[in-house]
Formats: structure tokens, sequence, C-alpha cells
């Protein structure tokens, strides 16, 4: 079905929006890991959005050609943030001048991504349904 | 109904219900040729393909083996959509069998 199409492009939108949610769950879930004296710390995540093309067989019945039909890829890199420092003599993964690094994830950052990304999926999921909704009216013709 | 009419729609079939995501056995214009019994046998392995898959994602996703929730979904809704143009054709072809036999010679 030509429907399929559409849906392959609500499908990649998904897709890069779960990866978004899924990174900021991450990052939030690491926020208060602590870096052992082995160096071993917790980088946080930042997820780039591109549009890329791809090749779908039928571009040309859709008016569109192969440089206009491009779908996000998304890459998963370490954000070059530093670490938080915090003051903390008592606690036993401290340094010599009592402080401990803490991964700078900014927690409000994460959850306005978060909902960002959430609202993005459900519009993608829109966009699918309004397709759908096409598809099943096309059915009703004549009927 | 107008006999060009069906056969439009008929023509329809194998092209709409072309498989979307795991291409099984697509329907090709020469097997057209081969007569409307063909044709719609060939409409039916393609639909009955669909749901085989809409099964076998299901199953993927009880035993928690799903990549991911949408794919399903979409493949779901695919499937669907194939099942109901499957309807639509067998409602027209039957429509007009059911008028050439109630014809009065």
């Amino acid at each position: 079905m030509d429907y399929s199409q559409s849906f392959a492009i609500s499908a990649a939108g998904m897709d890069a929006e779960r990866t978004r949610v899924d990174v900021a769950a991450l990052n939030l879930a690491n926020a208060n890991t602590v870096q052992t004296p082995d160096g071993l710390r917790y980088r946080p995540l930042t997820v780039l959005a591109r549009s890329a093309p791809v090749a779908f067989s039928n571009q040309v019945e859709q008016g569109l050609n192969s440089a206009m039909l491009t779908l996000p890829q998304t890459l998963v890199e370490a954000a070059a943030v530093e670490p938080r420092s915090v003051y903390e003599p008592g606690n036993p993964l401290a340094n010599s001048k009592g402080f401990v690094m803490y991964p700078g994830v900014d927690v409000a950052t994460e959850m306005v991504n978060m909902m960002s990304a959430q609202r993005s999926y459900e519009a993608n999921i829109a966009a699918m349904n309004a397709t759908r909704t096409m598809a099943l009216k096309a059915l009703d013709i004549g009927g | 109904m107008d006999g060009n009419a069906l056969a439009a729609l008929e023509a329809l079939a194998p092209a709409s219900a072309a498989p979307a995501l795991a291409p099984v056995n697509p329907v090709s214009a020469q097997s057209v040729a081969g007569g409307f019994d063909q044709m719609v046998s060939d409409g039916l392995s393609t639909v009955n393909q669909q749901l085989l898959v809409s099964q076998t994602d299901l199953q993927q996703l009880a035993t928690g083996n799903a990549q991911n929730l949408h794919q399903v979904m979409i493949r779901m809704e695919e499937s669907r959509l194939s099942f109901e143009l499957l309807m639509q054709v067998r409602n027209r072809a039957l429509e007009a069998y059911q008028d050439v036999m109630k014809m009065q010679v």
C-alpha cells in the first residue's frame, strides 16, 4: 500500500524522539552518581539529530525527489560539560580536598528535553493517524 | 455496477496490497494478466503474509522481544488496512457477481 511510505516517515520520527527520551532518562538516572577514585564517571549524553536522505521506491509518484525526502537520523554523543564538584567531606568518594565530582547533568534541561521529545512523538503519531484515517476513508469510496 | 469500474478497482488490488516493511511475494504487472483467480489469490496471499507478520510481531511483544512498540503498532495498522482493502474488493466483486446472477434474460 502506498501509505506505507507515510508510515515509514512517521516511524522514523518516532524512533528519533524515542532516542531523545531514552537519553534524557539516562542522564537523569545518572545525575547523582559520583566519580569513583579510578576516574570512572558518567558523561552526560546529547542527541544529535540530523536529516539524511533515504531511498524510497515510489518517490516520483508522490512528487518528492530523493533530495527532498530526508528522514531524521540520531547520533548519541557525550556532551562536553564540566563535572559539577560539590564539597562533601564526609563522602567516602571525596578527594583530598573534600570535593566529589557529579556529572554535569542539568535536570531542568533534561526535563524540558524529555517533554519536547514526548510532544514531538505525539505529533508523529497524530501525523500517522491522519494518514491512516485518509486510507480508511479512501476505502469508503463507493461503499 | 459498471464493468469497467470493477476492472479498474480489481487492478488496484495487487499494487495497493503490496507489502510495506517486509517485502513478501510482490505482485507484478505480468501476473495480473494471469486471470482473475490468479489476481485474487495473489492479493489474498499478500494480505495473509501481512497478517502473519503482525502475528509474529505480537508474539515477540508478548515475550518481551519487541524492539519498539510503535513499529509493531504500525505494522498492525498496515495489515489492518490491507485487510480492509481486501474486504472492499470482495464486496465489490460479490456485488457484481450477484448483479449478473439476478439478470433477467
